[in-house]
């Protein structure tokens, strides 16, 4: 951890604090430090940047009311991205038929892709690939989101998503696997 | 209409590496803090919602349970009373003719705890069954019983 992190860290314990303490306000310097990755990791479940800024809101919003069960033993950054998730999971089951009907429309818009995909470039391919990825398990997506969208180290997932680093780096090897047998069957 | 290309494991890492760090477009963050702060700031709408919909609960299993209680409590024991009381109906033979198999059938459709008087007062031979579903002694039949 740098000097630079530990001092974050410390203003976030402060700016908690005051929270608990009845300063609401001091709650928006949190917000404004996590909102674009929140959005981004939403992002990566909801692949819609309304429905990925809407969630990552209500998770803010969770994460106020419960701020009484912070324990100040992890960063806000690890707690608050646990319950990100877990609002990413409860708008992807309610999306689930939206996906279903819009299922078709994106194979096709995929599978044009991917006719093209010698020529493609690096953000068209990573479009490509993202099609797939609603079609993996809501933990597989988990470790996708967090490893490769947001770069975490197996040890920083691990940690978020409660599970030990083993599982990580066997849910992320699973995960390749299943994509590629995704994109390559037709 | 099918892709033949195969993918290595190295190439779906590339493509998903793409993703990182990918801007955010400003319009989704913009009032983000705003709107987070506002929604904070303003009393809990699904807090009244939850206070009524847990009072109608609560209502409405009070309701049942005082349904429960007076269908168990009142409308089932006088259904099996009239019950036993249609037994001798449908066999509408004198009090005095009664069998003792018979008599011992309408002592099974008696209350269990009534059960051993009722057989003890049975050993005595003189005492039958009424068509009012009382045991009462032979010679007492189509009177006012005694007890």
């Amino acid at each position: 951890m740098t000097s630079d992190s530990a001092v974050s860290q410390g203003e976030e314990y402060a700016a908690l604090k005051a929270v608990l303490a009845g300063d609401i306000d001091r709650y928006q310097l949190l917000v404004t430090r996590y909102k674009e990755r929140a959005v981004r990791i939403a992002y990566g479940f909801l692949r819609n940047y309304a429905d990925a800024s809407d969630a990552a809101q209500d998770a803010f919003i969770k994460a106020y009311k419960n701020i009484h069960r912070f324990k100040f033993e992890s960063s806000f950054y690890t707690w608050f991205y646990r319950i990100l998730l877990n609002v990413c999971k409860d708008t992807v089951k309610k999306k689930k038929w939206a996906v279903s009907i819009h299922d078709h429309e994106t194979r096709l818009k995929a599978e044009s892709i991917a006719e093209a995909s010698d020529a493609l470039t690096a953000s068209e391919q990573s479009d490509f690939i993202a099609n797939y990825i609603h079609k993996l398990s809501f933990k597989q997506q988990s470790v996708i989101v967090l490893s490769y969208f947001e770069g975490m180290t197996a040890q920083e997932v691990a940690g978020m998503m409660k599970i030990s680093e083993g599982t990580v780096k066997a849910t992320k090897f699973q995960s390749l696997k299943k994509l590629r047998m995704l994109m390559e069957k037709k | 209409m099918s892709s033949k290309k195969k993918y290595s494991e190295k190439e779906i890492e590339q493509m998903l590496k793409a993703q990182s760090g990918q801007k955010v477009p400003d319009q989704y963050l913009r009032n983000f803090e705003h709107s987070v702060m506002t929604r904070l700031e303003m009393p809990d709408p699904s807090r009244p919602l939850l206070g009524i919909t847990a009072g109608a609960g609560i209502l409405v299993l009070a309701a049942l349970l005082g349904l429960a209680g007076f269908y168990c409590f009142l409308v089932l024991p006088k259904a099996q009373i009239q019950t036993a009381g249609t037994a001798p109906a449908e066999t509408p033979k004198p009090a005095d003719k009664l069998s003792l198999v018979e008599q011992l059938t309408l002592i099974e459709e008696v209350d269990v705890d009534a059960k051993d008087f009722l057989i003890e007062l049975m050993g005595q031979e003189n005492y039958v069954w009424t068509e009012f579903q009382i045991l009462q002694p032979v010679h007492t039949v189509n009177t006012a019983p005694k007890f």
